[in-house]
C-alpha cells in the first residue's frame, strides 16, 4: 500500500518521509518513518529501507543542527505526530 | 557559538582535555548531519559545510546519554535530593544500563515516590550534565499493570534515593504497542535475558484490556493482535 488518507495527522509529514526514502535521502522526515517502519509495514505501508545505521540518532543530529536550542522537544513532538498517524491509521484500516 | 575550521577546534578540544573526532556524515540540502555518535565525553560538534571550506560550531547541545553518565546523573540526584524517594528507570536508561545499547537520547524516569528537591535538581543537572530528561513512564501510554512495583527491579540507592528499573512487563507491553524500530529490539533484550515471559505477558495484557478504554488512541484488537504475533514469534524461536 501506498496510499493512505491525507486527512490522518501526521499524512503530509509521512508522504514527504517514503517519498524521501525512495530519493535515498535522509532527510528528516525519512528518518522519522524509518523510526516507525515497523509499525507502519504492518498497516500494510511500503516503507524503502532507510541508509542511517541508527535512524534515531540520526534524526536527533540532524534536529541539532538545525537549531541546538530545542533539539530534544522537536525530537519528541516529531514522534508524537508519528504515534497519532500511526493510530489513526491502525482505526482505519 | 563560533565558527572554527577543524584544525582549530582539534587545538580547542585537546586543550579542553576533549576528543574531536572526525565526524562521519554526508551532506543533506546544503548540510551535513551528524549521523554517527561521537565518542565521549566530548562536546558535538556540527558540520556545516559550504564553499570547500569546514566550517565548525561548538554547541551546548545535550548529547547522547552513555551508562557512565546515566550513573553519575542517578548519583547527583541522590546528592542533591532533599529527602527520601524512588526513582524508575524507564526505556533507553534501563538499556544503557543494562547493556544492550550504548547511549540513549534522552533519560526517561518516573518518580513515586517524589524526592524532594529532586525537580529542582532536575532542572540544573539538565543544563550541568548536557542531558536530556523527560519524566515518562508506561502508564502514559498503557494502562499501569498490576504488580508493576514489586516487579520493578533495584538498581542501587544513590543517597537518599532509591532507583529501579520500571517494571519490565510494563516495558515491553508499551513497546510492543508502539512497535518503532528500537522498541523491537528492547523486546528481543528483555526476552532474552529472561526479564518476561510468554505466559505471564499475555496474563497482565489480559488484566489490562477493559481499562485500555481509557487510553482512546489505543486500538484494543490491534493492541491484542500485535501482543499475540510478538508472542508467537517467541514461540518460533
Amino acid at each position: 500500500m501506498t496510499n493512505f488518507p491525507s486527512d490522518l495527522p501526521g499524512a503530509e509529514l509521512v508522504r514527504r518521509g517514503l517519498e524521501d526514502l525512495a530519493a535515498r535521502i535522509d532527510s528528516i522526515e525519512a528518518l522519522l518513518v524509518s523510526i516507525g517502519a515497523p509499525r507502519l509495514r504492518s498497516c500494510g505501508l511500503e516503507v524503502p529501507s532507510c541508509q542511517a545505521k541508527d535512524p534515531q540518532l540520526a534524526l536527533y543530529g540532524l534536529l541539532c543542527g538545525d537549531d541546538d536550542r530545542d533539539a530534544h522537544s522537536r525530537y519528541n513532538a516529531l514522534i508524537r505526530r508519528l504515534i497519532s498517524f500511526e493510530q489513526a491509521l491502525e482505526r482505519c484500516l | 557559538m563560533s565558527q572554527l575550521t577543524c584544525a582549530d577546534l582539534t587545538t580547542l578540544c585537546n586543550a579542553r582535555g576533549l576528543f574531536h573526532g572526525r565526524l562521519v556524515g554526508r551532506v543533506v540540502r546544503g548540510k551535513a548531519a551528524l549521523l554517527q555518535p561521537l565518542p565521549q565525553p566530548t562536546l558535538p560538534v556540527i558540520l556545516d559545510c559550504s564553499v570547500r571550506r569546514c566550517r565548525l560550531r561548538l554547541n551546548k547541545v545535550r548529547s547522547p546519554v552513555d551508562a557512565d553518565r546515566v550513573r553519575l546523573l542517578l548519583t547527583r540526584l541522590g546528592a542533591e535530593a532533599t529527602g527520601p524517594g524512588t526513582v524508575f528507570l524507564v526505556g533507553g536508561a534501563t538499556a544503557v544500563l543494562e547493556g544492550w545499547r550504548q547511549t540513549t537520547i534522552d533519560i526517561d524516569l518516573k518518580l513515586d515516590p517524589e524526592p524532594a528537591g529532586v525537580f529542582a535538581a532536575i532542572r540544573r543537572l539538565k543544563d550541568e550534565l548536557g542531558v536530556n530528561i523527560e519524566l515518562a513512564s508506561p502508564d502514559q501510554f498503557i494502562p499501569p499493570l498490576p504488580g508493576w512495583r514489586p516487579r520493578s527491579r533495584f538498581v542501587a540507592k544513590f543517597g537518599v534515593v532509591e532507583v529501579f528499573h520500571y517494571d519490565a512487563y510494563s516495558q515491553v507491553l508499551a513497546k510492543i504497542e508502539r512497535d518503532h524500530i528500537q522498541d523491537r529490539v528492547d523486546v528481543a533484550n528483555f526476552v532474552s535475558r529472561g526479564f518476561v515471559v510468554a505466559d505471564e505477558l499475555q496474563r497482565l495484557f489480559a488484566s489490562i484490556l477493559p481499562a485500555i478504554e481509557r487510553y482512546p488512541a489505543i486500538d484494543a484488537q490491534v493492541f491484542a493482535d500485535k501482543v499475540a504475533r510478538t508472542v508467537a514469534s517467541w514461540q518460533r524461536l
